[in-house]
């Protein structure tokens, strides 16, 4: 039998509040008809203290039960409407009955029902012709704990969770500020996901927040689970192999890019927080580089940008070398190769592509593993499978060297996305360097360079500050500058305010002993 | 939004690259010292006349290189002059394909043909120039950001390996030389015409016009550099004696403790792969928005795509030695034309130009 849908979620279905002769009746029943055979849904009647009729909508297990009963149920049965319109916002007293810091009065009863879907509870009065919505939400969720993608010394330890208010929370404390702006959003026509457009006013700039917002408000999509859907239907280039949104779980990070003048989405249910628009730069910065001392910041970062080259070209280059020219290699080197790869039965693409394909494997079925058997399986794959490989004679020494150091140096790069597109582009150059060598390997490079200058995020370049070039802010993406050094915002955010420092202890103190000389 | 205007440092780095960052992957016959002060002074006059051009070009705000012309001098003449630019930029592109397929096959991939290389190299240099200005002005701008450091470490090692005392020759250049090294210099020291069809989307401002003289002086310095570091290394007997006489000098470079490479021509030949790809690419872009503004067509996709084919089939007759003889004078005197009389012609043309609006 097919069964219709109680809601036309394409359309907005927006039902008004009945009003009239047996309002509250029709009201009720529509409330009735939505919840169908539903068994979280509750609704509860009972009567007003004016002895006209009311009843309660919430979710078992979304609203705070004790609220409810305590604060609603009973603050309704002691309150009477004096309002000559009829209307719950235009009472008096209407906002010192209920003890709730959220609590909104709204015409539209599809609208009060979907809140109530979402963990508030909605009240209907006989003659009213208002619904009242009180937000008691409860959602039990984890408690903020570390990041899942590392720990550090130096910065924070608290990471974002899955639930909206309290990732807000966690920016908000950082950053006290009245213009700090958290726009509320919805997104998906089934799963009504709740999405916080956040920025600061004043500093971000309005290009950048109107073409977010845009993007977002023209999604149409049944649901949205997590960040990282929403990430794909706002980017420039779907086709794209570059990331075109940054992010980070980390909270310090995010209220630093904010005060930078990007833009960020939060989305209820991730903890990985969305920030616009995505650079190269930002995304081989670390949040702890901030906090350290800048000469070792700034030895870190260098060491970080050779990694990246390591990671994306070590085994092309071992391909080209071994497979097209030997005779670039010094004699030493060039006879130990020999002697490595002596009973190797593969060529040495071919070598590498086991071995690179393996330590996917290995470390997708990591990822996978329940933690308690995660560490077993390395020592399976990384000490036992390597060792056998190796005594089989099916890989050289060297290459699991070179493809260990590959690999070792892809996790130095901060940004996770930008890690993942380079393991992408590192099969890319290995095939270019497998059919041509050294002149395949240039090639590959050519091309990866021009995708990437062509990559576009919410208007700013992909590859700024290198191109366009901006030699300042080019200098602190390599070198990490002494933070009184930092005084301005990146200029390829096109910030409102680009000064970030305006005095700093020395100076003052300078102008101190001026003036008391 | 897409900038159509390229910013200083854009404007550099595409000039250089269209020159190849001075690093001449032939001496386009015999290396000699006059060769050598002729490809420096080429550089230093395309530098200057850039300053002048830029001047003058400031002035008119158009950004297609024909009406730009037309401005200064009447249409037809602007048009014949963007065809024939068309035409020595097409030729030149094939001259860089088959020397480069050469250098190639040489010394990187002995057993693959030729023209299988020059086909990589043409729909590499292609998918570079898709999009247009904008793309290949940001690769040639991260390379101008990344390859100097090859650079800088050939040249370091292989100026402290040289022998300085060679480069005494390098200082007495022969007077009755200068007339026969004038056309391989010309083709050495190609690149900065381009600029006729960039200096359209510059933004305008003093720092443009220092950028673009920047470029073929820094190119200038570098093929120096090069240059004395082979003639250091091997002499200019030795130079005259090979087709590709800074690779092979690099290739003789030998530093007892750094067993980084065993030769050391593998970054110089790096970098001469990078610039060369991207100067196709250029000369392919500006051949066809050169030939596109002279026989007033926009759609120049079609035009370079049209361009790829004739490109291959002239660098194969290059290679093959049939139309060798004729194509480099022929291309030498018409890049001559453009870099050493048409910068200047422009730039008074439109001074004249100046004195006539301030007199209305």
């Amino acid at each position: 039998m097919t069964q219709q849908a109680v809601f036309d979620n394409s359309s907005g279905g927006e039902q008004k509040v009945f009003t009239g002769e047996g309002s509250f009746e029709k009201n009720l029943a529509y409330c009735r008809r939505l919840k169908g055979k539903n068994v979280d849904v509750l609704i509860r009647e009972y009567t007003l203290a004016d002895g006209r009729r009311c009843a309660a909508v919430a979710v078992d297990g979304m609203t705070n039960k004790q609220n409810l009963e305590m604060s609603v149920i009973l603050a309704s049965r002691r309150f009477s409407p004096l309002s000559t319109d009829n209307k719950f916002s235009s009472a008096d007293g209407f906002d010192q009955q209920f003890a709730s810091v959220e609590l909104t009065a709204t015409d539209s009863l599809s609208g009060g029902y979907i809140s109530a879907l979402s963990g508030d509870v909605m009240v209907i009065a006989e003659g009213e012709r208002e619904v009242l919505v009180c937000g008691y939400r409860f959602i039990s969720s984890r408690s903020v704990g570390d990041s899942p993608f590392g720990g550090s010394v130096r910065a924070p330890h608290e990471a974002f969770i899955e639930t909206l208010r309290l990732n807000t929370a966690l920016i908000r404390r950082r950053i006290a500020d009245p213009n700090l702006v958290f726009e509320p959003m919805t997104v998906g026509r089934h799963s009504r996901t709740a999405v916080n457009l956040c920025y600061i006013l004043g500093v971000t700039s309005p290009r950048l927040i109107d073409e977010a917002r845009r993007r977002i408000d023209a999604i149409d999509i049944d649901i949205i689970n997590d960040s990282g859907e929403l990430e794909q239907l706002i980017e420039d280039d779907p086709s794209s192999l570059f990331p075109q949104t940054d992010g980070s779980e980390l909270p310090d990070v995010v209220a630093a890019e904010l005060c930078a003048g990007r833009v960020a989405i939060i989305v209820n249910g991730s903890p990985y927080v969305l920030l616009l628009p995505a650079t190269l730069s930002r995304m081989m910065k670390a949040g702890e580089d901030d906090y350290q001392r800048w000469s070792y910041s700034s030895f870190v970062r260098l060491l970080r940008w050779a990694a990246m080259a390591i990671s994306i070209l070590a085994p092309s280059l071992y391909v080209a070398m071994v497979s097209f020219h030997p005779g670039m290699l010094p004699t030493s080197l060039l006879i130990l190769t020999a002697v490595n790869r002596l009973n190797v039965p593969f060529s040495a693409f071919a070598e590498v592509l086991i071995v690179e394909l393996a330590l996917e494997l290995l470390r997708e079925a990591s990822i996978r593993m329940p933690k308690n058997i995660g560490s077993a399986l390395s020592i399976v794959g990384g000490i036992i499978i390597g060792d056998a490989a190796l005594n089989a004679g099916l890989v050289s020494p060297l290459l699991i060297v070179i493809v260990g150091i590959s690999t070792m140096a892809g996790f130095v790069i901060p940004s996770y996305p930008l890690a993942s597109s380079y393991r992408l582009i590192k099969y890319m150059l290995l095939g270019f360097s497998a059919l041509l060598g050294l002149f395949g390997l240039v090639c590959g490079v050519i091309l990866w360079l021009s995708m990437m200058v062509s990559v576009r995020s919410f208007g700013t370049d992909f590859a700024a500050p290198f191109f366009p070039f901006d030699a300042h802010d080019a200098g602190k993406s390599i070198i990490e500058p002494p933070i009184s050094a930092r005084t301005s915002r990146p200029a390829y955010l096109d910030p409102l305010d680009r000064i970030r420092l305006q005095t700093t202890n020395r100076e003052r103190r300078k102008g101190s002993d001026r003036t008391d000389a | 939004m897409h900038k159509r205007t390229l910013s200083p440092f854009q404007i550099f780095s595409v000039i250089a690259m269209a020159s190849m960052l001075g690093v001449p992957v032939t001496a386009w016959g015999s290396f000699s010292p006059a060769y050598f002060w002729t490809v420096i002074l080429i550089f230093l006059l395309q530098s200057g006349g850039l300053v002048l051009l830029c001047f003058s070009f400031g002035r008119t705000g158009k950004t297609d290189g024909s009406e730009q012309l037309s401005c200064l001098i009447t249409a037809i003449p602007g048009r014949i002059l963007m065809g024939t630019l068309g035409i020595s930029l097409t030729l030149r592109s094939s001259l860089t394909l088959a020397a480069q397929a050469g250098c190639v096959s040489l010394y990187l991939l002995e057993d693959t043909p030729p023209f299988a290389v020059m086909l990589v190299l043409m729909i590499t240099g292609f998918f570079a120039l898709l999009p247009g200005v904008r793309r290949l002005s940001g690769v040639s701008t991260l390379l101008v950001l990344i390859l100097p450091i090859l650079l800088l470490l050939v040249v370091g090692v292989g100026l402290a390996a040289s022998d300085l005392g060679e480069l005494r020759t390098l200082a007495q250049p022969a007077k009755n030389e200068f007339a026969d090294a004038l056309v391989p210099a010309a083709v050495t020291a190609s690149g900065a015409e381009c600029a006729l069809l960039f200096l359209g989307h510059r933004q305008s401002g003093r720092r443009s016009i220092i950028a673009a003289s920047a470029a073929p002086a820094a190119c200038a310095v570098i093929f120096a550099a090069l240059s004395c570091t082979a003639v250091g290394t091997i002499g200019i007997g030795g130079m005259n004696a090979r087709r590709f006489p800074i690779v092979e000098a690099a290739r003789q470079i030998n530093l007892g403790g750094i067993e980084l490479t065993e030769r050391f021509d593998l970054p110089l030949i790096t970098v001469s792969l990078f610039a060369s790809i991207v100067q196709i690419a250029l000369f392919t872009l500006c051949a066809a928005l050169s030939l596109g503004s002279a026989i007033g067509c926009r759609r120049t996709g079609v035009i370079a795509l049209w361009l790829l084919p004739l490109q291959l089939v002239l660098a194969l007759l290059i290679r093959s030695g049939t139309f060798g003889g004729v194509i480099l004078p022929l291309c030498g005197a018409l890049l001559t034309l453009f870099s050493v009389i048409l910068f200047p012609l422009l730039a008074v043309i439109s001074l004249l130009h100046r004195k006539e609006h301030t007199v209305q």
